[in-house]
């Protein structure tokens, strides 16, 4: 509900950029973590040797010693930090495979559950060719969306503290502002 | 500034948010994944290797604790058994052994994770849990029990705690007292918050209706304008900022020229009780309800419920 108000007010610059602070601040406390440490964008900017826009174009699973993964597929469209390259392999740990022609379904909580086609924007960490890892999870993959002809990115769960679209290029801005200071 | 201001009154419900529960989206939004608490209780194993900081007593002391803390929740029905320590609790996803585990060479995940809980299930409706295993990071993270923690070590009952909830079928909460908060503070907690036990509740509650075919008329808009992952009754939830108590309304008309209602304080979602059901199954003879929130003269749309009396 609150997303759909905010679609429909479009603030002013100044204030757009104080709102952006302050989002940025509620997203940057700190404190210990049960599941995951708290990453403010800063960290998880400089935790990430890629960081890039990209679009999802193929999914698989992987069981190595009784774990199942999931093998995505990135291109990437936009590639903010890192050696730029087309794609990227990624690994989250829980996948599906068939048991007696059942699809058993394993999950970790705390992971993104992507899709094929879905876009986002990805902080990985790693070096190809092994596969890379999602910083901290769900914090290291933000949805991107398109929402009244802007695009606009999203935290993919709980893990942030920002649950308001964000303009996309304000946020590949900061990140690239914290690459900058990096 | 006003626009601003409002903005960030908008953002801060979505900061408050509530528990979450896991629904299985490729059979429904509403499958929500839980354990099938007709066949008994959840049996619980202790990988015999223990923790390498830990006496296995002391360890196992600090598991029962956390698994009578969930099972205490009152109004709900799953329940947990102990079944001592074992070398088969180990991870693997299909074994049907629930194993506490600490990994404190072969930790697969980030440095900076303490735990996980990893759940798997069938494809199948209704969803049921069949396993999991909570796993510890031994090999990053050195363990405490009894709240003697300082700032080199964790305490295992908070932190299993938080991922017996997990197992349970609660996903992270954005209540920041809440046990399912992603995040804990400086001081360690052995408590759930009414955020928790409204959740395990919502999973595992006994309800005086079948709840599964409550529906609002306007799915989408109470779905997806609630949250992501919208829950139906009995919890209800809604958005909006108060400093008083919300009152939550039901009739049988859209007018409520004639309703009942409760004062429900100021978190922004309430579980029913079940006297409370009783009452609404008794206020429509057409199995329909309209409620709505209300807090210092202000309301929330009206919306549509349809329910059915459990058998």
């Amino acid at each position: 509900m609150a997303d759909e108000k905010i679609d429909r007010i479009m603030p002013d610059k100044k204030a757009c950029s104080i709102l952006f602070f302050l989002l940025i601040l509620l997203f940057s406390f700190s404190a210990q973590a049960t599941v995951q440490k708290k990453l403010s964008l800063t960290e998880l900017t400089g935790k990430s040797a890629v960081v890039a826009v990209g679009r999802v174009v193929d999914l698989h699973y992987l069981t190595v010693d009784s774990r199942v993964w999931t093998i995505v597929t990135v291109v990437v469209e936009t590639p903010v930090k890192g050696r730029g390259q087309n794609s990227v392999k990624l690994r989250i740990p829980g996948g599906m495979q068939t048991i007696n022609g059942r699809t058993l379904v394993t999950r970790v909580e705390g992971t993104p559950e992507l899709t094929r086609l879905q876009r986002g924007v990805f902080f990985l960490n790693g070096k190809a060719p092994a596969y890379f890892d999602l910083v901290g999870w769900n914090q290291g993959f933000w949805k991107v969306e398109t929402q009244n002809g802007q695009e606009v990115v999203t935290a993919s769960s709980q893990e942030t503290d920002a649950s308001a679209a964000l303009p996309l290029d304000r946020f590949l801005n900061e990140i690239r502002n914290a690459v900058r200071e990096k | 500034m006003k626009r601003l201001f409002f903005l960030l009154l908008l953002l801060i419900p979505g900061i408050a948010g509530a528990f979450e529960v896991k629904s299985v989206s490729e059979i429904s939004p509403t499958a929500f994944l839980r354990w099938n608490v007709a066949k008994g209780p959840i049996h619980i194993t202790l990988n015999s290797a223990g923790s390498d900081d830990l006496l296995t007593g002391d360890v196992e002391n600090a598991v029962n604790r956390a698994l009578l803390t969930w099972e205490n929740v009152t109004r709900q029905q799953a329940q947990f058994q102990y079944s001592g320590r074992d070398s088969r609790g180990v991870m693997n996803s299909s074994d049907h052994i629930n194993s506490i585990v600490w990994e404190e060479r072969d930790w697969q995940y980030a440095d900076s994770t303490l735990a996980v809980t990893v759940y798997s299930y069938y494809l199948d409706d209704p969803p049921e849990v069949i396993d999991t295993d909570i796993q510890f990071n031994g090999r990053d993270f050195h363990w405490s029990v009894n709240g003697k923690t300082d700032k080199s070590t964790s305490d295992v009952e908070q932190v299993l705690m938080h991922e017996l909830g997990h197992l349970l079928g609660l996903a992270h909460s954005s209540v920041v007292n809440a046990s399912l908060y992603p995040f804990v503070g400086k001081d360690v907690r052995h408590k759930l918050s009414l955020d928790d036990r409204s959740g395990v509740r919502f999973l595992y509650g006994q309800k005086a209706a079948d709840f599964r075919s409550i529906t609002p008329v306007n799915k989408a808009t109470y779905v997806e304008g609630m949250s992501k992952r919208g829950l139906p009754l009995p919890v209800f939830r809604w958005s909006g900022l108060n400093r008083n108590d919300f009152r939550l309304e039901f009739s049988e008309t859209p007018t409520f020229s004639k309703k009942i209602g409760w004062t429900v304080g100021r978190d922004n979602f309430y579980l029913l009780k079940p006297s409370q059901e009783l009452k609404l199954l008794r206020l429509s003879s057409v199995k329909k309800i309209y409620w709505r929130v209300t807090s210092q003269g202000g309301k929330t749309k009206v919306r549509l419920l349809q329910f059915k009396p459990a058998p």
